[in-house]
């Protein structure tokens, strides 16, 4: 029932992702759209159930899951096989699970639309669906660690460390975060914050960080041909990333009824983050210094860039509004969603895209179809998402000052102050959107039309060893 | 560099993962090994009333902690959103504090929420202790407060508004004792004289004369900042089906009760309010526990009397 053809789990995960991608985003911007008028599914028949409340997690949950999720496991299955030198360990596997997913996913909307929330964001699933998420990640974990496990390359290149770390990772992660799984939530109390807040900010720093970052040094030889700048700061990178990620859940809670020395250990790693994040960009620098004039030639190398700029961005916030004094403005404010919309958006899901155009024409055989398509969508994307992230961030400082301004009391102007900027977030939005449904047209277009791809380019297993310098 | 972990996969993963077990220790386990910091404060909501609890998973469900939260931080800017400073009998003082650990010793799940869309709700009921108020908020929003961005729940039925009203007025501190004077009159209120008045408030004195033009700029002052016309219309007529409020019995109209009541009746109902007996069900909230001192009290009765003399 399901292939064993080479490459074909990693190509049907990717066509799986972006579909996810778009209903999820489709959600966000119908929740953008709900906070601007609120009176939008007023009366409407079933429509009107879907309030912000509703919409929000939905949101969430399909574009972690469903698109960045997906998108990451299809990197994995692409870039695995070829860092290890064989094939992927079980593409038939690798096929079930795809179709897992996608139906985990269906459930995961279905589920939320229904109002059956644990009420714990990002961890909203029901335990049930958390079980089938473990054994969806253990999958994953199986193929990749097996594929390791057989492989004739005895030398493991940086990205295979970040890969490997996370897969192994991610599902501690993701039980201890959600209670342990059980259906009756044990740990009650401000407890049960501090547990879903290690969660909600470690499946960023032991799952999206790793694979994106891992894929991004897979990805850079490749493009620019050169190898990278330096092996030894990658791998300092990499155990920094897996050292001071963990304690730093509670900067969620900071202020807050939570023990002080919690939350002061929580800041002292959120700040020795910046590290890691500048062994990242001082490599990415350092193998692009000398060919930025390839970056105006490929779109893929456009968005590695741009994701590179964000990255820096989110990594310089992040530390810094874990700080008490910063966080006392910033924290409740449109300024932390434009924050987790620069992590996962503006750097992973960009580094998905170019992973996307640079994997499929090698997985298809086929040519993206339309250059010009491919413009077009980091352009929109790049123009939207800074829109977006810019009216966020705006307006989340203008809300927590008029609250310190005046100890909160008139709050109610606090909201009216929000429009200008929840419109403009629409509509940078509505842009971002519009830019993916180009994409996958343009993926749509590649698989049926587009031109044959030459067989001399499609990275050989020899050609990905000496362009990752390992 | 060429070191073991180049080719040592195994090595690698143990690394890792015992990292990530380092940060479980100190972040997760040590935490909950502070047994004695999540006992039960005695302001800590309790939830044995079944409609409450009903309310708290509709609360849930509808995902209002995406927008509110329920935590006063230990902080400046988060002042108004403490319960309000009460001397109790023994000499205590409660209320007027950030939240800590043992307020949420009930709480499963904890929804402490990480946005302010819309306002703290952690002692909502201090602010806002009246149910028909509440339902009238969650059925349109924008009939008690013109520039609300929440969502009507409109469609929800009956029993689950009232549930949901229930539990907003749960979110209180539990170490204020209720104490009400007021008495529930509903859309009666404007029948009613002075026989109505409880002791206490028999043979009070208006301090202000008829229209002191202090007391009047005052109490302008106060109705915008206590929100008075969000309930009673800027035209102060109050509201009604046909004006947007979505739910009866209808805030009293300002010129009647100028002409029907004396000022000892609206003194008493502006300190007391119209809550029903336990001080938690209907009506509006008891200003007098809600930071108007008597003289702002007065005040505001000195306005009300005085649209008598417009029309």
């Amino acid at each position: 029932m399901f292939s064993n053809a080479e490459g074909s789990s990693s190509r049907n995960f990717y066509y799986t992702a972006v579909l996810w991608m778009a209903i999820g985003m489709s959600f966000g911007l119908f929740a953008a759209l709900l906070l601007v008028l609120p009176d939008l599914v007023k009366e409407v028949p079933i429509l009107e159930y879907f309030t912000f409340g509703r919409v929000r997690p939905v949101h969430t949950n399909l574009v972690m899951f469903g698109w960045l999720s997906g998108a990451y496991f299809a990197t994995l299955f692409y870039m695995v096989p070829r860092l290890a030198g064989v094939k992927l360990y079980s593409e038939r596997l690798g096929n079930f699970t795809v179709l897992f997913h996608n139906l985990l996913m269906t459930s995961y909307g279905v589920v939320l639309l229904f109002g059956r929330t644990m009420g714990r964001e990002y961890a909203e699933q029901p335990w049930i669906n958390k079980m089938l998420t473990v054994v969806m990640f253990g999958l994953v974990a199986y193929n990749v660690i097996m594929t390791f496990a057989t492989r004739k390359e005895k030398e493991l290149y940086v990205t295979a460390w970040y890969m490997l770390g996370a897969v192994i990772t991610t599902p501690v992660v993701y039980i201890i975060g959600n209670q342990f799984l059980f259906p009756n939530n044990p740990i009650a109390g401000v407890n049960d914050s501090v547990a879903n807040w290690f969660y909600g900010h470690n499946i960023l720093g032991y799952w999206f960080t790793p694979v994106g970052i891992g894929a991004v040094y897979y990805l850079l030889p490749k493009m620019t041909g050169a190898p990278v700048w330096s092996h030894r700061l990658s791998m300092i990178g990499f155990w920094v990333i897996f050292f001071v990620y963990g304690p730093t859940g509670a900067h969620h809670l900071v202020n807050g009824p939570v023990p002080y020395w919690l939350q002061t250990v929580a800041i002292a790693f959120s700040v020795t983050l910046i590290i890691p994040v500048w062994t990242v960009l001082t490599n990415f620098y350092g193998t692009l210094n000398g060919r930025w004039g390839a970056v105006k030639e490929s779109v893929p190398l456009k968005f590695l860039v741009s994701a590179m700029v964000f990255y820096f961005i989110t990594c310089f916030q992040g530390p810094m509004q874990a700080l008490r004094s910063v966080s006392a403005i910033t924290h409740f404010t449109n300024w932390v969603v434009g924050h987790a919309h620069l992590a996962l958006l503006g750097t992973f899901s960009f580094i998905m895209f170019a992973s996307i155009y640079y994997a499929l024409p090698r997985l298809t055989g086929r040519e993206i179809w339309s250059a010009k398509l491919m413009e077009w969508h980091y352009w929109l994307s790049l123009i939207g998402f800074t829109l977006f992230f810019v009216s966020l961030t705006i307006g989340g400082l203008v809300q927590g000052s008029h609250w310190a301004l005046n100890q909160s009391s008139s709050f109610i102007t606090s909201v009216i102050q929000q429009k200008p900027y929840h419109i403009a977030r629409a509509v940078g939005g509505t842009m971002i959107l519009s830019a993916q449904f180009l994409f996958i047209y343009n993926i749509f277009k590649s698989a049926v039309a587009g031109k044959a791809f030459e067989t001399a380019a499609r990275g050989s297993q020899a050609e990905t060893a000496a362009a990752t310098g390992a | 560099m060429k070191n073991k972990l180049e080719k040592n996969a195994a090595l690698l993963g143990l690394g890792a993962f015992l990292l990530l077990m380092f940060s479980v220790t100190i972040t997760v386990v040590l935490p909950m090994l502070q047994g004695d910091l999540y006992v039960a404060d005695a302001a800590a909501p309790v939830y044995d009333d079944a409609n409450v609890a009903l309310g708290r998973e509709i609360y849930r469900r509808e995902g209002c902690f995406y927008c509110h939260t329920q935590q006063v931080r230990t902080i400046d800017n988060d002042t108004f959103w403490r319960a309000p400073k009460t001397e109790l009998k023994d000499g205590t003082v409660v209320g007027d504090r950030p939240t800590r650990p043992g307020d949420y010793a009930n709480d499963n799940p904890a929804l402490l929420g990480t946005e302010r869309t819309g306002p703290d709700l952690k002692y909502v009921a201090h602010r806002l202790p009246s149910k028909d108020w509440h339902i009238a908020h969650l059925i349109d929003p924008r009939s008690t407060e013109p520039n609300s961005i929440m969502p009507s729940f409109a469609h929800l039925p009956a029993n689950e508004l009232d549930a949901l009203a229930d539990y907003l007025l749960s979110l209180r501190d539990w170490s204020i004792p209720i104490v009400t004077y007021a008495k529930y009159m509903g859309p009666d209120i404007l029948n009613a004289g002075d026989e109505m008045l409880p002791e206490d408030y028999q043979g009070t004195k208006n301090p202000y004369k008829p229209g002191d033009p202090a007391a009047l700029a005052r109490a302008e002052q106060l109705i915008k900042d206590k929100g008075c016309l969000a309930c009673h219309g800027t035209d102060m007529r109050g509201k009604n089906k046909t004006n947007g409020w979505a739910n009866p019995p209808f805030p009293t109209d300002w010129y009647k009760a100028a002409e029907k009541h004396s000022d000892q009746f609206i003194y008493w109902i502006v300190s007391e309010g119209t809550l029903k007996e336990d001080g938690t069900a209907s009506g509006m909230p008891a200003w007098r526990q809600n930071g108007v001192s008597e003289e702002d009290r007065w005040a505001l009765v000195t306005f009300i009397k005085n649209l008598n003399t417009k029309k």
